[in-house]
């Protein structure tokens, strides 16, 4: 009953569209913009760059999104860490067995148990963002920062980063480089070996990047595609769209969780590699 | 005859124009084919997996979803090449 209205919502939404031209403005609903449509006939906020000792930094709807799931994270933080108990409470009961799960189920698996402790915090951290990034474009008032190719690519720069940190602070930089060559194998094929390798640490982050991008924009792009059907070509076809797009957006609440699941596993799975012998 | 004739030339004359939006949807379709013969062959073996040993239920059905991510995780990736391809002319 939650979703249908909900999608009565997002019906009322695409309802601000002009009849005209509702093509250019249905991407408008998933892509970057000046501008933040909260509700259907509200006022639209414009959003302003932010200059600082004369440097620009833009400031757009994705941005206020990354923002407002910060801030959504960060009120959960404060009030996790208050009731900090053998039993949880409140909205800990909720969070702690979403950490065990990722300490039993990634860390310990690819780390071993005594190195899993100390990742949980950049883990957890992780994962509990894609999750609430992602999970904040369902709501009509706001919009999925991960269906942008930028803030994905982001992502997967940083762990990136971290790979070739944990490989370099472990093995030093030759170390590192002779760490990806297997041993006993004659020179020529060795060569190729260490080259897909190199060329596998950085397709594979941005192979991450890309899944965690199309999946979000995929599932926005059927929902939003599907409810515009509805001004293009005939109200009627409502009957058909209206459910379609509920079903659709019930398996994209899956999709959103599974998508962070899958980035956070891989990322771990790309640290413990990195720091292993081969 | 002569109508016949006049729309056989049209379209012989237009066929060339849209060939890059039909072989895109046709490459898609594929893509599309590939991930679901894919996915449903994991999806088969993880269901035969439970029925021979019902014990290890959550286990395998972790490595289920995980792996019918990662196949569609290929099959997005093409899918943004092909559109790519066509949106970027």
């Amino acid at each position: 009953m939650k979703k249908l209205f909900l999608f009565l919502f997002l019906l009322l939404c695409v309802a601000s569209l002009p009849g005209e031209d509702s093509s250019s403005r249905i991407l408008e609903h998933v892509s970057d913009g000046k501008n933040w449509a909260p509700l259907p006939f509200f006022p639209e906020v414009k959003l302003h760059d932010i200059n600082i000792i004369g440097h620009r930094i833009p400031f757009t709807k994705h941005v206020l999104m990354l923002f407002i799931s910060g801030g959504i994270l960060a009120v959960t933080g404060i009030f996790v860490g208050r009731s900090v108990d053998l039993v949880p409470h409140g909205i800990a009961s909720f969070i702690e067995p979403i950490v065990l799960f990722i300490r039993d189920s990634i860390l310990v698996p690819m780390m071993g148990v005594e190195h899993a402790d100390g990742w949980i915090d950049f883990f957890s951290t992780l994962f509990l963002f894609i999750l609430t990034t992602n999970a904040i474009g369902l709501i009509p008032l706001f919009s999925t920062a991960t269906a942008n190719i930028n803030i994905t690519l982001g992502l997967a720069f940083i762990i990136l980063i971290l790979t070739l940190f944990v490989g370099i602070s472990k093995f030093g930089p030759i170390g590192f480089l002779k760490s990806m060559s297997p041993h006993g194998i004659p020179k020529p094929i060795a060569f190729f070996i260490v080259l897909i390798e190199v060329s596998g640490l950085f397709i594979k982050n941005f192979v991450l990047a890309i899944r965690l991008f199309a999946n979000m924009l995929a599932g926005h792009f059927v929902i939003i595609s599907l409810l515009a059907l509805i001004f293009i070509v005939h109200p009627l076809a409502a009957l058909i769209s209206i459910p379609l797009a509920l079903f659709i957006s019930l398996l994209e609440s899956l999709v959103v969780l599974i998508q962070a699941f899958v980035f956070t596993l891989l990322s771990a799975i790309f640290i413990s590699m990195a720091s292993a012998e081969h | 005859m002569n109508e016949v004739n006049e729309v056989g030339q049209v379209l012989s004359q237009n066929a060339g124009k849209f060939m890059d939006y039909g072989l895109t949807a046709l490459g898609l379709g594929l893509i599309a084919l590939a991930a679901a013969v894919g996915i449903g062959f994991i999806g088969g073996k993880a269901l035969e997996a439970i029925a021979r040993q019902p014990e290890a239920k959550n286990d395998i059905r972790t490595l289920m979803i995980l792996s019918a991510a990662l196949i569609e995780g290929v099959a997005f990736f093409a899918a943004v090449v092909c559109l790519l391809i066509v949106l970027t002319k």
